[in-house]
């Protein structure tokens, strides 16, 4: 803490008046974000006994820059960990903290830093709080453009494991060349060219007295893509050699992703398709670590992602052992002055998206496919496996009736494995959802919303019931009332209302919002990767304010 | 010069490509060394945190029994049912595996939160977490193998059928200094029980589920609470002995006291890690 409190004097000493003729033009900005929820037990709904009653995630980050130079960190405090976030957060420290110097051409950063190469499927570091994934490294990183258009990486480090670091360490170098900029002749072309390629190794000791485990694992990818105003199209393919993990179930094959997105967008009219396939690509700098921690890559997810509460029930998680996944996404403006269009116009939105198995054929006659310490499967590239893992198809409707009334209108077929995604043995769920959100500008700045949401499913929790009503003064204040009610439970004593009360507040910079009620267990997702989030019942006070 | 430039960059690529180990078959160890042949053998406490509900406990259970084979007499197993995976579901999950010492020590180390199957090393702290996964115990029981022990403890036992009354005398030799005070801990195990238990491991068992598994190591209890009696305070130099009597009934019946076994461990008190553990069959 004494520690802490010197890096903010010193921070805004710097920053302010004091310094002003010793470091002209330097400037400190900031965020601050905690949220705290008080917890009641309830065995009905299954929410825990928590014994501190009140827990707590809090963050600061405070950015200090002058001319070329920066230099921040963040302070993290967790007493203890809320509900559903990993316990071994708890405590409170400096998590991250880097200084980052700009010349010319040349960039240097020491401490930690976030970075991604490519698409991210050999490395990305990243932080997303709400799933509690902060995988910084912390390490050198340098930055290097030796030529115009030609754009270098390099860093080593280890990675972010809680208020610690993991026991591997991570080194990884990148390049990328726009052709548009390396070729005078291109510099006009409508077309963008870059290609790209990376290469990442980590390394950590084997002690195991049973596996011989490959201390230095590298992996490597390279990269593609072309663009103009209409057409965009990209790909990136990744291998990484035999990495056993616990993850694979320390099997010995190499690793393998391919990702492949091509659109086409004109006023009005947009359409996306994207094709991946991911083989035995999880990869850390702790072969043994599992949940969110440790990543050294990211696996992105090509379904889309449901905002609506009870479309979101079933979300979908990227298999890093292996799977082959589909989207496509076709978004349409059906001219205003039309039958359809209406005043307004009228936006369609359908979207299609499907993951399921390789197919995995076991190497011999003897052995399991995925059986430890054996080189696992095969599998032939183009081949699709026999299970389903996740299926969506989904069509959204926005209409303007009125300069006063707007309507959205969705519906979702869902189709989910939840042995595979959730890891149980409660086999596949089969979920049709229909959601009607109505907007009433009642003036200017007030409008009242109403969401109504239907989820009919014959597996799981059966049916459920959403309805939610909303009042907002905008820009200041938001009032919410929601139940969201289980009705269909094959158990009838689980038949229950999942009441939730809410308001927010926001000025200037800063904002509070406070809910009450209950919560469902279930499982949220940003990007493909999860947090299982227990059941609750209690307050939620958020506030967040930025400087 | 672009050319000129471009070369600098080729021993770095060079240096990054060779960071790469590719491994050839057969892929486990020799393990020729495992065995020290000292009296006195350091002897490591494997909690396995598990649930009958939890799909991949069965393979976890694998690791830890591979290690006790490994290293004969030198793991003793703990395994403790508790958090959502270990609660009674209808028709096939109706026997209640947990106990009140395996609940509080869930809870205290947290590691159901963090998932199953999950567990401890003689409690030892990595990177700020006592939680290990299944397939970093050999690593970490094989440090811990490495070194020399710091303690001996001997076990007698005498255990009356018809009252259902234990006598457990330890006998405790140091052979390191430690400043804290040292707790010691008898917990009650229970093996062979048959019953279901979910599985996604085909090469373990059944998918998804295995309807006559042996739970085996299951903690039904402690013979001194959960964390146990002091055996001494203000720390022990290396040459000390000490001497414990422990006395506990057990209702008979209730277990298969056939197929039970008393593990015995002394710890710091303050760090927590486990210093020697020892086991003996109740009968």
């Amino acid at each position: 803490m004494r520690t802490l409190l010197s890096v903010i004097f010193i921070m805004t000493f710097l920053a302010t008046g004091y310094s002003q003729d010793l470091l002209p033009n330097s400037s400190i900005q900031g965020d601050f974000q905690t949220d705290f929820q008080y917890y009641f037990e309830d065995s009905l709904i299954g929410a825990p006994n928590v014994p501190e009653k009140l827990l707590s995630n809090g963050y600061l980050n405070l950015l200090f820059t002058n001319g070329n130079f920066n230099a921040g960190i963040r302070y993290e405090n967790y007493q203890n960990v809320m509900q559903g976030f990993d316990p071994r957060y708890e405590g409170s420290g400096i998590a991250y903290r880097f200084a980052e110097y700009k010349h010319k051409d040349f960039e240097i950063t020491v401490g930690n830093f976030y970075e991604q190469f490519g698409s991210g499927m050999v490395f990305r570091s990243y932080e997303e709080r709400s799933l509690g994934i902060d995988n910084s490294v912390d390490g050198i990183r340098l930055k290097y453009k030796p030529f115009s258009g030609v754009y270098l990486k390099g860093f080593i480090g280890k990675q972010r494991f809680f208020f610690d670091k993991g026991p591997g360490i991570v080194r990884g170098i990148d390049g990328e060349l726009s052709l548009n900029e390396f070729i005078p002749k291109l510099s006009t072309s409508k077309w963008r060219y870059t290609i790209g390629g990376s290469f990442v190794s980590k390394y950590q000791e084997d002690k195991d007295p049973i596996y011989k485990l490959p201390e230095n694992v590298g992996s490597w990818a390279g990269r593609l893509s072309l663009t103009n105003g209409k057409i965009i199209f990209n790909t990136e393919y990744a291998h990484k050699i035999n990495d056993p993990s616990t993850v694979n179930n320390l099997i010995y094959k190499d690793g393998e992703a391919l990702l492949v997105n091509l659109g086409y967008t004109v006023k009005g009219f947009g359409l996306m398709l994207s094709a991946k396939r991911i083989d035995n690509m999880s990869y850390r700098s702790d072969r043994t670590a599992t949940g969110n921690v440790l990543m050294i890559n990211y696996l992105p997810a090509l379904t889309n992602p449901h905002t609506y509460t009870l479309e979101a029930f079933y979300p979908y998680a990227t298999q890093p052992n292996g799977e082959m996944g589909f989207q496509g996404q076709l978004s349409y403006k059906i001219d205003k002055g039309t039958l359809l269009g209406g005043k307004y116009g009228t936006y369609v939105a359908l979207n299609y998206s499907r993951a399921s198995s390789l197919d995995m054929q076991p190497i011999n006659d003897t052995t399991l496919v995925m059986a430890k310490g054996t080189d696992g499967y095969t599998s032939d590239f183009f081949a699709l496996g026999d299970e389903l893992f996740f299926e969506d198809f989904n069509i959204e409707i926005t209409h303007k009736f009125s300069s006063k009334v707007k309507a959205i209108g969705t519906y979702a077929l869902i189709s989910y494995n939840s042995d595979v995604i959730e890891g149980h043995t409660d086999g596949m769920f089969y979920a049709n959802v229909g959601v009607l959100d109505l907007t009433y500008k009642v003036k200017p700045k007030k409008a009242i919303r109403f969401e109504m949401q239907h989820l009919w499913c014959k597996q799981d929790e059966g049916n459920w019931g959403m309805g939610m009503i909303e009042y907002s003064i905008a820009p200041k204040w938001f009032f919410a009332v929601l139940d969201n009610f289980n009705y269909g439970n094959p158990d009838k004593d689980k038949q229950l209302h999942y009441y939730m009360m809410s308001f927010g507040y926001t000025r200037n910079a800063g904002r509070i919002s406070v809910s009450y009620g209950k919560q469902r267990e279930g499982i949220i997702c940003v990007g493909g990767v999860c947090r299982n989030v227990p059941a609750s019942n209690g307050f939620l006070v958020s506030i967040t304010s930025n400087f | 010069m672009k050319i000129k430039k471009l070369l600098y960059i080729i021993p770095i690529l060079i240096l990054a490509f060779s960071a790469c180990d590719y491994i050839d078959e057969p892929y486990t160890e020799g393990n020729g060394t495992v065995n020290p042949t000292d009296t006195v053998k350091r002897k490591i406490l494997l909690e396995d945190f598990t649930g009958h509900q939890c799909p991949n406990c069965p393979a976890a259970a694998v690791v830890a029994h591979q290690l006790e084979a490994l290293y004969p007499g030198q793991i003793q197993i703990v395994t403790i049912h508790a958090g959502f995976f270990s609660q009674m579901v209808s028709p096939n999950y109706l026997i209640d595996f947990t106990c009140t010492e395996g609940v509080a020590l869930d809870t205290y180390f947290g590691v159901s939160t963090i998932g199953n199957p999950n567990g401890l090393v003689n409690r030892k702290e990595y990177s700020g977490s006592r939680v290990i996964g299944p397939n970093d115990w050999p690593s970490k029981v094989a440090e811990f193998l490495a070194m020399e022990p710091d303690a001996d403890i001997n076990l007698g036992c005498s255990y009356n059928d018809g009252s259902g009354a234990i006598d457990l005398t330890v006998d405790v030799d140091f052979f390191s200094d430690f400043s804290n005070d040292i707790m010691i801990c008898a917990f009650l195990t229970e093996d062979s029980i048959i019953a279901y238990q979910k599985n996604n491991d085909p090469a373990v068992g059944t998918t998804p589920e295995i309807a006559n598994y042996t739970h085996m190591h299951v903690l039904r209890g402690s013979m001194n609470g959960t964390w146990g009696d002091t055996l001494t305070t203000g720390g022990v130099s290396a040459n000390d002995s000490y001497q414990k009597t422990i006395n506990y009934s057990i209702s008979t019946g209730t277990w298969d006291t056939e197929h039970m076994h008393i593990v015995v461990f002394i710890y710091d008190a303050t760090t927590l890690e486990v210093i020697q553990s020892e086991e003996i069959k109740l009968k």
